[in-house]
């Protein structure tokens, strides 16, 4: 086994293919970082340039793009509190917070850290066992999606600092959203009030850009004139030392975990890793409270997670031609145009591309680690500017991007008007982050618990079937039940603390 | 009393929108398929649920404003500001929408940013002029040159 | 201040890239847009980027791949049925994905909306199994069926498609025992087929082939013959006529045009099509693929398609709606 990955790094360690993974982690980064732009995007703007370069050095270059918006979109999500991508939405939780005290570029190191170490720590283990990866990929039935993404689902209770009624409200306002659409199994219109647009469901960037993007902006209108003067700040070294990464190796190695796992299985993606180990940390820290207002391990746990994805997503794409999410069904779509068909086939008939592609995935994090540090003080330079002139900005990029995904104007619109509810909702201390939760988890767990039943005739008893369902079912019902005798506690307390006052 | 008003307004605007939504899924009828997929939940399950969840945690929030209320201090001056602000904004991005495809990109975005900076209170007419017209053409390269948009 | 200077400076180095206009010239002078309905990456989506490779190759011009996605295909071709006829905006789309969609919703487009200029890819659609299940074809699926009632199951790629009215024609047909389960897609039924979710499934070929070629899926039936599939084993499947089902379906796909597109641009486009359709580079990503390109002219394409519409409304009162109770 690890002559082949040997055999791998042969073939990618020449300067041309060395050239194309630097150029797309290179390209990557600056579309990650552009809210609007997602990753996606990236691939879908290198797909026609495939046709122009051979087969692996293009993958290559696709690779590195991929690698590379997980850490971009995290920028924004740090500075400008709205993510770049889907991926890094759990980020601005306690990256942007760190922004406000004054450490932007230890957050954006952290950053930086976390994402490198993260994946590399699931690229190394995802080539290590390449049958365990790829046997998950497979076994996980729809019972174990619907399971996880339940799981995801219960976590809200950790980012809604203080009230959990107006967290549950969020969440659902998100779930109802997503159900909109055409029913999965008999096509029924759901609530789309006779609109073709509706007909696919509310697009997804679309609920991304209008609750993150445009409510943030209108949320943070208010801030235009404290952030007046640039701030000068002393940017010393961004990378956090050695020892505070040691202190912190449970979060990173936590949201490696999660990413790989989480990954393999076909359709969850980055967007539901990130919030289990954000969540999973959080539980775990000897000082809970502090998440959401710049704890570092809040950082390094969904960014360490995000970019573990990347080996969880590439591997059972390349091994069973089963893409993970969105990006890797595009460089699927690409090794097809090269008429390579992804699966055994591929890795008998040419296996110098399958694990080249895995070698670059580990060089494009180093790359990724590499082109991040450096850009660290530009972007600080750029995106602290006064916010009158990044705002307008932040605006049309997240528009036009939201546009860029679909093709259609429809989305854009819809964007607007969830930028006007959520910032309404900001105002009164609903948290959004609960509502894109939602909006995400909501089609996984509906269309695999419907499929479950579908193939076990109705038999709800599939859930507990095997043991890794029992577990994460065990789980979802331990935290649920926490919660809710904490939150009683809590109520209890506040009831004592503030009598009610009457006018 | 304004706290508590806004509480009600936004609480009120999420529980029209499911109650909107179980409305329409009432009315929604299911063709019924002369070969089953699966009878454990149908295409009105997870729908209804929500929204009557929602509807009636919003009710429960309501109701806790209401007997938790407290007077608060009237709104800063710099409050009122940004409700301007958010407000042309609001205007301006509905237009952006509207026009989007329909007009030249690079000549949207130059009087949409514009725009947008004289409202966020930039005065200096070349400032604005200059990092709009250039911000413009940047956009277009992106979108329209590099992505290829059919803008 | 100095961000505005350089702001000025990028103003006055770009502004003639803003103002530059293409001058009228012969078709075709800008870039010819190919909308496909459906996300980048799937089957349709591949064919569509050789083929614009390719006709890029034969008519000098830019060709690109604009995906517009949404509801089940009809945001992308509405988007293409109203666009400007001026030949820069073509739909590629399959028969059987667009006569489908007409029948299932109430589209805000009809055939006569378009002008159909070519087909030149056609793949029919097939029934397969995961060989641990031990079908060898489609009866002895359909005998283990009335074996057991109500426990096997036989999945299709899409909830209402082609695919779908295949299965609900063999369900109806044959008086079939088992139960029809909807997949959201060809990723979600790949995935379910090799997890050996489901007894059996209905796609579009050439889904499964690799699979197919190294044993671990068998094919239990077709819809139409597979004579021109690049895999010799399987050109005698039976098809679903040879067995008594009289359903014929697959998938052909063609560029179709807005109405009203001038003669002139139609021929040119025409000639280059066919030029791009008989070319080696697409041949050769048809082997691959699994089938070689085909060629049909507009007019065929367009009957194809009216009977398509018309069996696939026949068969979906039959056997899809309820009877009235």
């Amino acid at each position: 086994m690890f002559e082949n990955i040997f055999m791998g790094f042969e073939h990618v360690l020449t300067w041309y293919n060395m050239a194309m993974i630097f150029a797309g982690t290179a390209l990557g980064i600056l579309v990650g970082a552009l809210p609007g732009l997602s990753s996606p995007m990236a691939m879908i703007v290198l797909l026609p340039l495939t046709y122009s370069f051979s087969g692996l050095p293009a993958l290559l270059m696709m690779m590195g793009a991929y690698v590379g918006t997980k850490l971009g979109g995290s920028y924004s999500a740090i500075l400008l509190r709205t993510p770049g991508t889907p991926a890094a939405a759990c980020t601005v939780l306690d990256g942007h917070p760190m922004v406000l005290q004054g450490k932007a570029a230890q957050a954006l190191g952290y950053a930086t850290v976390g994402s490198a170490l993260g994946g590399l720590m699931g690229w190394l283990a995802a080539s290590l066992c390449i049958p365990v990866i790829a046997g998950i990929a497979v076994k996980s039935g729809p019972a174990d999606i619907a399971l996880i993404g339940l799981a995801g689902l219960v976590m809200v209770s950790s980012f809604v600092r203080g009230s959990m009624l107006k967290g549950l409200i969020g969440m659902l306002l998100g779930l109802l959203l997503s159900t909109v659409g055409l029913d999965p199994q008999d096509t029924t219109p759901r609530m789309t009030f006779g609109m073709e647009e509706l007909f696919g469901g509310i697009d997804f960037s679309a609920a991304l850009v209008g609750f993150f993007g445009i409510a943030v902006v209108l949320s943070d209108l208010h801030r235009i004139e404290e952030g007046a003067t640039r701030i000068r700040e002393k940017v010393g070294l961004a990378l956090p030392p050695v020892r505070e990464l040691c202190r912190r190796w449970r979060a990173i190695a936590i949201g490696a975990f999660y990413g790989l796992f989480v990954g393999a299985v076909p359709g969850v993606g980055a967007e539901g890793s990130t919030w289990l180990a954000y969540a999973t940390v959080r539980k775990n820290s000897k000082n809970p409270e502090s998440f959401g207002t710049g704890n570092p391990d809040g950082i390094l746990a969904p960014e360490s997670s995000n970019n573990a994805v990347t080996g969880g997503t590439m591997l059972p794409m390349l091994t069973l031609g089963l893409p993970g999410d969105g990006s890797t069904a595009i460089m699927l779509g690409a090794l097809l145009l090269h008429g390579m068909t992804p699966g055994i086939t591929l890795i008998k008939e040419s296996p110098e591309m399958v694990y080249g592609l895995l070698a670059g995935l580990g060089v494009a994090h180093v790359f990724m680690f590499l082109l991040g540090t450096l850009a660290i003080r530009p972007y600080i330079a750029l995106l602290q500017n006064d916010r009158a002139w990044i705002f307008p900005f932040v605006l049309i990029m997240a528009m036009v991007g939201c546009f860029a995904g679909t093709n259609n104007p429809f989305p854009v619109l819809l964007a607007v008007l969830f930028g006007i509810l959520g910032h309404l909702m900001e105002l009164r201390d609903f948290p959004i982050p609960t509502v894109v939760l939602g909006v995400i988890l909501g089609p996984i767990i509906e269309v695999n618990l419907r499929l479950a039943l579908s193939l076990s005739n109705d038999d709800w008893w599939v859930f507990a079937d095997t043991w890794p369902r029992k577990i994460i079912l065990a789980l979802i019902l331990y935290i649920i039940s926490k919660e809710i005798f904490l939150e009683l506690k809590r109520m209890r307390l506040q009831s004592q603390n503030n009598p009610t006052v009457t006018p | 009393m304004r706290d508590l008003a806004k509480e009600l307004v936004v609480t009120g605007l999420l529980a029209t929108i499911a109650a909107t939504c179980l409305a329409s899924m009432h009315a929604t009828e299911r063709p019924v398929l002369s070969f089953q997929y699966s009878s454990g939940l149908s295409f009105s399950t997870l729908p209804n649920l929500y929204g009557g969840l929602l509807l009636l945690l919003c009710l429960i929030n309501a109701g806790k404003a209401v007997w938790l209320h407290k007077t608060s201090a009237p709104a800063p001056v710099k409050e009122k500001k940004a409700a301007f602000r958010a407000v042309a904004t609001i205007f301006l991005l509905f237009l952006f929408v509207s026009l989007l495809g329909k007009m030249p990109f690079a000549a949207l975005c130059a009087v949409f940013l514009c725009l947008l900076f004289f409202a966020y209170g930039k005065r200096k007419p070349l400032q604005i002029a200059c990092i709009g017209l250039g911000g413009a053409a940047v956009l277009h390269l992106i979108f329209v040159t590099a992505l290829g948009l059919r803008l | 201040m100095r961000f505005a200077k350089y702001c000025l400076f990028a103003i006055v180095v770009l502004l003639p890239l803003l103002c530059f206009s293409a001058a009228k010239a012969d078709y075709p002078a800008e870039t010819i847009h190919i909308i496909v309905p459906w996300p980048a990456g799937g089957g349709t989506d591949n064919i569509a980027r050789a083929f614009a490779a390719s006709l890029e190759a034969a008519t000098g011009a830019s060709v690109v791949v604009d995906n517009v996605v949404g509801a089940g295909g009809v945001t992308g071709t509405l988007q293409a049925a109203k666009a400007k006829p001026d030949g820069y905006t073509l739909l590629l789309q399959g028969s059987s994905d667009i006569s489908t969609v007409m029948v299932f919703q109430k589209t805000p487009f009809t055939l006569d909306d378009f002008d159909f200029l070519c087909a030149f890819y056609s793949t029919p659609t097939w029934v397969v199994a995961h060989k641990d299940r031990g079908y060898t074809d489609l009866k002895s699926f359909l005998e283990a069926a009335d074996k057991n009632p109500g426990k096997l199951t036989m999945a299709s790629a899409t909830p209402a498609g082609a695919q779908l009215l295949m299965a609900a024609a063999i369900h109806g047909y044959t008086n079939g025992k088992f139960r029809i389960v909807p997949y959201q897609g060809g990723g979600p039924f790949r995935k379910g087929m090799l997890s050996n979710e489901v007894d059996a499934g209905v796609v579009h070929s050439p889904i499964m082939l690799p699979e197919v070629k190294e044993g671990i899926i068998r094919v239990l039936g077709t819809g139409a013959p597979l004579g021109k599939i690049n895999y010799d084993p399987l050109r005698k499947t039976k098809t679903l006529n040879e067995m008594g089902i009289p359903f014929e379906v697959g998938i052909t796909r063609g560029i179709l045009l807005p109405r009203n597109t001038p003669h002139e641009v139609r021929a040119k486009l025409l000639e280059a099509s066919k030029k791009a359709a008989s070319s080696p580079a697409f041949a050769e990503f048809g082997a691959k693929f699994g089938f070689s390109p085909v060629w049909m002219e507009g007019q065929d394409f367009r009957k194809l398609l009216d009977n398509e519409v018309r069996t696939f409304k026949e068969i979906k009162e039959k056997f899809v709606d309820t009877q009235k109770r």
